[in-house]
């Protein structure tokens, strides 16, 4: 499904938020000009940790064997936020990392092709405040910013901006960069908010997967109450606005049928679905089912403090025993073969701050059940911009003579279930300290000879660890 | 010892000799200065598809820098800074090239200088730099112009676009060193720069502009760039070695080639005689021997000359009102890109002198500047640093433009038929022999006659900008200018990662950019 | 983490080497084990404050810019040719440290480094694309355990500058740079181990008692492959007077792997040469195969090792009343010898050379400079390495691996057996001078023939050779920065 906007709409589009500036600057002119203040903040990290047990060492050919390797990287940032008066806030900084490029896979395969060095920009952001900064009755902000509903996310959530919808992929890890405070977002952020409730419109423009600049608009709320209760919902449509058609919903004049993932030649399934119909075990016909990349998300989530809510005194520290739970739809109509049922689109997760008594300031386990039948694997729709997931890969099971007696699907089911345990402290204000143990969304991006997006960990029990030292102010 | 090296000593020696004798340093204060933008514009319309097509094509980036000043004492001042881009290639207008495009970071620096000077440093009477740092001869100029010191000279090669690092004060675009001084209504600059963008590279430039308000509201300058004066290596400033000039020779001895065909020289083919002035006959062959005679060797090398003028009637008629500061400013620039005539590539001297003209409509205050300029430019050749930077098209830098080979370096030509002047395409014969026919595609005469070129000849170029608050600033332009997109993933993969083609061919073809920043 | 000694190293230093490790590896299992929350008990130690006593900061900036520029003198076409090409970059750092409190203080810096490969000759047409490179100038915190006035001890963990010796201006610091096996070398002008730029990543323990200084210095190993190891290195000083200081060290290098298999026994059945195909021993990959008296002994090798270290300095200025005619480095006597592993069996002296062979010595002195120049430095260095300096085989390709031994340099015809040795690269030497002015401004430049290593030139693979490796090959750089 996707709105099949022409580029003149897109177009359209900007120049009317062009006009919409160009107007507020113009009001804006005749304002009495004050001085601006300036906070620097930085920080600097090292962080490391490792795979220690990552089941599926086929998928993605041989040297996809993670198992044991170790990965870290370092960095810094600079940011600078200005208060510019009247409620005006501009925010600007850089950061750079230094990191392996890809994982190590198996020892056979282990030439880390080097070290590199990546800049970023940790915001370029301009805002417009109404009212009380920390409760706005209207705020804006435009630029590269950084976005997050959802601070009691660690690790499993967060999934109304990040990942796809078709396929359905789910985007996690380790800090990143949807829980720190760097920009996630590109585009537009308007909120408003009146007593406990709070509303924010999202323009988007995707930088992150290709295909780039298309435009999704979201729209969440959320409503905090007896100040121990906050519920939520959202939706985002994603890639609404779409910079090429052809590309984001493909017809059936596709422009390349055959995949370019090198595990998936014989894949033909790039533009379009080939559903097939069985009548006494004979193909009798194959339908093309054409889609899009383009699709809606629904998010709903809570968040309860019983400390708050039922007056509990004792040693607890300010986040113990809140509980969190947020899920969501990927994508609401349902295609053949694989986006039949959209229960199987759901994923649904939740947490709990365990009591740490003040040792800690966060001691999170969360978990999550999503039970998508597909590859976790958007490799296929970076190579090929394909909305259908790559297929299972096949394991050949041979006899004690080599020949293949049975093929097998990759079992993906028992990824369903993903877990995280996350710690952190906070010593002297400006140095934390942060843990974590977890089989979550993580994707090691492969290793030199083969970049894939593939989930790291298809097994409940697989699992790595990270520990990251950061110092800021 | 080598002249380039000399160069380079030269600039330590006059920076020791200001330092040593300054006066003893006074503390140390500094300000750090910073920008943030976010931006986004499209590639309207693109005539020249041939090799690429650009139409449609969105671009987008944020980026940040920080920059810190330094006073030092009261005659010394040091800048410098870093900053980071987005960027991203062109998605083009396959599949192909748009899946496999992905963003990236870039970074920068924005200045990385010191400055002594005498005066009042906002105007000093003398100031000298060394370093990375911004110069802009001519403030008035918001995309076209500024050909003294962007661009090469041969061939003439313009350089322009959206805040175009010449443009934007905030970012250093010279390497080298720079005198500055005034005298009363007259002021002068000398310009010492290192060739870092066009191979080949190293290569120092020495540029002088002197300019002259005779009253207020008036402004006059002249200038000029002996560019590339001291080579890095003069073999290939100047390619003139025996062993690079066979495919000069060859193409010669055909004929039927165009100037623009040959890469270091062009020559004629003359019969090897005997001290009787006979022939010499290669025994193996039986025919004259003959040889290739230069008879024109191109260089990269070559002096540019400017002239400007400004002229603002608000000044010079004390008009009031709503006028905005920058409002009714008049102003030009013309310049001659090589002021030597080679052979038959550059024998036109009308064909180098870009000619552009600015004018500030009146904003009323309502915007800060609202700069309309227009350019003509008759080179004959496309705006294609191929032969420059992509060792495909030539072994050396090649001082020589684009031809029609650029469209296919293996069929001669370029596959473009001499009759017709359209371009060949694959074909059988009643035999089923593979032939070749002309197709489609005009070329000879159009926006893609790339040896022919004239309908870029004008260029136009509409910038606004607003500052709000002092420290918000929207910019935006509408232009066909000299902007060369970032290549796409799976063609022009230039050396150093920009494009080796302007986008524009025609006067049809637009881009615009719009800018959201915020400074301090 | 398992950690393996091969080879015949002396006993005592696998002793060491294996209760360092236990040591550390115990460290680290308390910090991945369950008994994370225990760790984070250790730190509340640290920072008694249970509730984050979150104080103002007070930030000072500082920064650097500069330009450099230079001229390669080489001989050696093999791979590349530099002779005549210009080394020009230029960069910029800005550096925020804040202080938090008495006890707490941390810094991060951000850098851009514009610069780019070398031209080569006329074939690469000029065509080099200038590049700019993000680096982090620091990214650190210190704490000071004790008295905050004489700390017992200074921990600074994060990525830092550590230089045990502020006498190298160029030759030298090899304690801590370079590898062990093969022992190759690090130089150049004004790197980051002799400017303040990070070089370590990971934790530095001071204590500073009187006339001694001990350091205790953990790097993860981000410099040369395979990645992510970690070394252990101790250095001492002592002030024995105003005129005399002597220092020594030690570092286990790649004491604790990443990843045993690749550091310490990177042999590889499937890359290993067979014996009919290998005429020299350098023509293996991992292994040393000892055929005499009929048998067949083979000793694998892995890329870590031992390396000891032995500095001094002597100033005898104060003898004579340091008369005000000389600057502050004037007339001071420095060197440096350190020891390329301590593994002497046959196999290794065959691949490494003896202990002549492994031990890099230099010696510098700072001539007068009247208070001209800050100082005016010559430092020459002996090097009898008999391999040619080339890290090359340290990097990993699709069909080759990160290998222990050095570069070969039979040609494709040559079937003799013995290794060919390459000595014409032992004697280095390095002429520095700079010039602070005002405090804030530096003019510095060097001569040297040094462990410069190029990267290659433009737009052709990466080489990994020292560019000056004759003696009559040198390169000059000059620079100025400035600096707040």
């Amino acid at each position: 499904m996707g709105f099949t906007v022409t580029a003149s709409v897109r177009a359209a589009l900007t120049r009317t938020a062009v006009a919409a500036m160009a107007c507020a600057f113009s009001a804006l002119a005749a304002w009495a000009e004050d001085g601006i203040k300036i906070q620097y903040h930085g920080a600097g990290w090292i962080q490391g940790g490792r795979i220690e047990k990552a089941s599926d060492t086929l998928s993605d050919g041989k040297g996809q064997n993670f198992n044991d390797n170790w990965t870290q990287n370092s960095g810094g940032q600079i940011t600078a936020v200005a208060d510019l008066g009247a409620g005006w806030e501009g925010g600007l900084g850089l950061g750079a990392i230094q990191s392996p490029g890809v994982f190590r896979g198996s020892p056979e395969y282990d030439k880390v092709p080097g070290l590199t060095w990546s800049p970023y920009v940790t915001e370029a952001r301009l805002t417009y405040t109404l009212g009380d900064a920390a409760h706005p009755a209207l705020q804006v902000t435009a630029g590269s910013f950084h976005f997050n509903y959802n601070p009691d996310v660690k690790n499993l959530g967060l999934y109304l901006f990040r990942g796809l919808v078709y396929p359905g992929i789910v985007i996690s890890g380790f800090e990143t960069k949807d829980v720190l405070p760097i920009a996630n977002i590109y585009g537009l952020n308007v909120r408003h908010e009146r007593g406990g409730f709070r509303g924010d419109f999202i323009l988007n423009s995707e930088t992150d997967i290709n295909p780039y600049f298309d435009l999704s608009f979201a729209y969440l709320a959320s409503y905090r109450f007896l100040n121990a209760i906050e519920i939520g919902g959202g939706v985002n449509w994603y890639r609404a606005v779409a910079q090429r058609p052809s590309i984001t919903s493909p017809g059936k004049a596709c422009p390349d049928p055959n995949s370019n993932v090198g595990v998936n030649a014989a894949d033909k399934e790039i533009c379009f679905i080939l559903d097939t119909t069985l009548v006494g075990g004979t193909v009798t016909k194959i339908d093309t089912v054409t889609g899009s990349l383009s699709g809606v998300k629904l998010m709903g989530r809570f968040s309860v403090d019983p400390k708050t809510l039922f007056g509990l005194g004792g040693p607890f520290g300010p986040k113990d025993l809140i509980f969190y739970s947020e899920a969501a739809v990927l994508g609401l109509k349902n295609y053949p073969k694989y986006y039949e049922k959209i229960i199987q689109r759901i994923p649904v997760m939740f947490g709990v701050n365990l009591p740490a008594f003040g040792y800690l300031d966060d001691l999170s386990l969360e978990f999550e059940y999503f039970a998508n039948p597909n590859m976790a694997d958007f490799e296929k729709e970076l190579e090929d911009n394909s909305w259908i997931p790559r297929p299972k890969a096949v394991t050949e099971i041979t006899n004690d003579s080599g020949a293949v007696v049975r093929t097998i699907r990759t079992n993906t089911r028992s990824d369903d279930w993903k877990w995280s345990l996350y710690l952190d402290k906070v010593v002297a204000g400006h140095l934390k300290v942060s843990g974590q143990i977890a089989n979550d969304h993580m994707r090691t991006g492969g290793f030199y000879l083969r970049p894939t997006q593939s989930e790291t960990f298809s097994d409940t029990f697989d699992w790595y660890w990270m520990m990251k030292v950061a110092y800021y102010f | 010892m080598h002249t380039r090296t000399a160069g380079f000593l030269a600039i330590v020696g006059l920076a020791i000799a200001a330092m040593t004798a300054a006066v003893s340093a006074g503390d140390v204060t500094y300000r750090i200065t910073g920008q943030g933008w976010a931006e986004t514009g499209r590639i309207v319309h693109a005539t020249d598809t041939l090799l690429v097509n650009l139409n449609g094509n969105a671009m987008q980036s944020a980026g940040a820098q920080f920059t810190a000043y330094a006073d030092i004492g009261e005659n010394w001042e040091g800048a410098f800074g870093i900053g980071g881009y987005q960027a991203h290639h062109m998605q083009g207008s396959g599949t192909v090239s748009s899946r496999s495009m992905h963003f990236y970071f870039k970074n920068f620096i924005t200045e990385s200088r010191m400055t002594y000077f005498r005066g009042d440093k906002a105007d000093p009477y003398f100031s000298l730099t060394f370093g990375n740092f911004n110069y802009d001869y001519n403030p008035d100029i918001k995309n076209l112009g500024l050909y003294l010191f962007r661009g090469t000279v041969y061939p003439g090669f313009l350089v322009s676009g959206f805040m175009d690092p010449t443009v934007d004060q905030t970012k250093g675009d010279i390497l080298g060193l720079k005198m500055h001084n005034v005298l009363g209504k007259f002021s002068q600059d000398v310009i010492f720069a290192n060739e870092r963008q066009f191979p080949p590279a190293f290569d120092w430039s020495l540029g002088y502009v002197a300019k002259y308000r005779p009253i207020d509201g008036i402004e006059l300058g002249a200038g000029f760039n002996f560019y590339r004066l001291l080579s890095a290596n003069s073999d290939l400033t100047t390619p003139d070695l025996t062993e690079y000039r066979t495919r000069d020779s060859t193409l010669t001895a055909q004929g039927d080639t165009h100037p623009y065909d040959h890469y270091y020289t062009e020559g004629r083919i003359d019969t090897v005689r005997d001290a009787a002035n006979l022939p010499i006959i290669d025994t193996a062959t039986g025919k004259a021997k003959v040889r290739y005679v230069p008879t024109t060797t191109y260089t990269h090398r070559g002096v540019k000359v400017m002239g400007m003028a400004s002229f603002d009637p608000k000044k010079m008629f004390g008009l009031g009102g709503n006028f905005g500061e920058e409002d009714l400013r008049l102003y030009a620039e013309c310049a001659m890109i090589g002021v030597q005539n080679y052979g038959s590539v550059y024998n036109k001297p009308l064909q180098r002198i870009p000619v552009v003209v600015g004018f500030n409509i009146p904003a009323l205050r309502f915007l800060d500047v609202v700069s309309i300029e227009a350019e003509w430019y008759g080179a004959a050749y496309r705006n294609n640093v191929s032969k420059l930077t992509q060792q495909k098209y030539s072994e050396l830098p090649s001082p020589i433009p684009v031809s029609y080979n650029t469209y296919d370096p293996i069929k001669n030509r370029g596959g473009v038929d001499p009759v017709t002047g359209r371009l060949l395409k694959d074909s059988t014969d009643a035999g089923g022999n593979v032939i070749q026919v002309p197709g489609p595609i005009q070329i000879r005469g159009t926006a893609l006659d790339i040896e022919n070129l004239t309908q870029d000849n004008w260029k136009w170029s509409l910038f606004m900008q607003k500052t709000v608050r002092q420290h918000i600033r929207f910019t935006a332009q509408v232009a066909n200018d000299h902007f060369r997109p970032q290549p796409t993933h799976t063609k022009y993969a230039d050396l150093d990662g920009t494009g080796a083609t302007e986008f524009s061919s025609s006067l049809s073809d637009w881009y615009y950019m719009v800018r959201l920043g915020y400074f301090f | 983490m398992e950690t393996k000694v091969h080879g015949t190293a002396p006993a005592i230093t696998a002793a060491l080497r294996v209760a360092l490790s236990a040591v550390l590896s115990a460290l680290f299992s308390v910090a991945i084990s369950a008994a994370l929350p225990a760790a984070m008990a250790c730190l509340a130690v640290i920072a008694p404050a249970r509730a984050s006593a979150a104080e103002g900061a007070a930030v000072d900036f500082s920064g650097v810019g500069w330009v450099q520029y230079g001229q390669m003198h080489t001989s050696d076409t093999v791979p590349n040719n530099y002779d005549g090409n210009p080394v020009q970059n230029s960069g910029a750092q800005i550096s925020v440290s804040a202080k938090i409190n008495d006890r707490m203080s941390g810094a991060v810096g951000l850098g851009v480094y514009e610069g780019h490969a070398l031209a080569g000759q006329l074939a690469s047409g000029g065509r080099v694309t200038v590049s700019a490179s993000p680096y982090i100038a620091a990214a650190n915190f210190t704490y000071l355990l004790g008295d905050q006035e004489t700390p017992l001890l200074k921990a600074t963990a994060g990525l830092f500058h550590y230089n045990y010796d502020g006498n190298i201006k160029d030759l030298g610091l090899y304690l801590l740079r370079g590898s062990v096996y093969p022992g190759f070398l690090m130089s150049g002008f004004e790197t980051a181990d002799v400017v303040p730029l990070a070089n370590v990543l990971g934790l530095w323990l001071r204590n500073d008692a009187g006339m001694f200084r001990s350091d205790v210095v953990v790097n993860c190993e981000t410099e040369l492959k395979p990645y992510f190891d970690l070394s252990v290195a101790y250095i001492g000083r002592a002030r024995l007077s105003d005129v005399f200081s002597v220092g020594a060290g030690v570092n286990f290098y790649r004491l604790i792997p990443s990843n045993a298999k690749t550091s310490h026994h990177p042999f590889d059945a499937v890359f290993e040469k067979r014996n009919e195909d290998v005429k020299n021993a350098y023509q293996r990959e991992f292994i040393y195969v000892d055929t005499a008296g009929g048998k067949q002994d083979t000793t694998f090798f892995g890329f870590d090792g031992t390396k000891v270290m032995a500095d001094f300095e002597l100033d005898v200025k104060p003898l004579f009343g340091s008369p005000a005619l000389f600057g502050p480095e004037d007339l001071k006597l420095y060197g440096e010898a350190a020891l390329m592993g301590l593994s002497f069996d046959k196999a290794h002296k065959a691949i490494y050379g003896g202990v002549a062979q492994r031990m890099p010595m230099m010696v510098g002195f700072n001539f007068p400079a009247f208070g001209f120049l800050d100082h005016l430095s010559l430092e020459v260095e002996y090097y009898g390495a008999q391999f040619r300096d080339d890290t090359w085989r340290m990097q990993p390709d699709i069909d080759r691996p990160e290998s222990p031994i050095p570069y070969d340099l039979h040609g494709p015809d040559d079937t003799t057996t013995a290794i060919r040795t390459y000595s014409r690269d032992n004697v280095k030497w390095a002429l520095h001078a700079a010039r602070t002015i005002q405090g804030h401004f530096k003019i510095s430049g060097q001569l040297a023939n040094d462990h410069f290593r190029p990267g290659g030139i433009a737009n052709t693979p990466p080489t990994y050779e020292v560019a000056t490796s004759t003696l009559s090959d040198w390169y000059w750089m000059a620079k100025i920065a400035y600096f707040f």
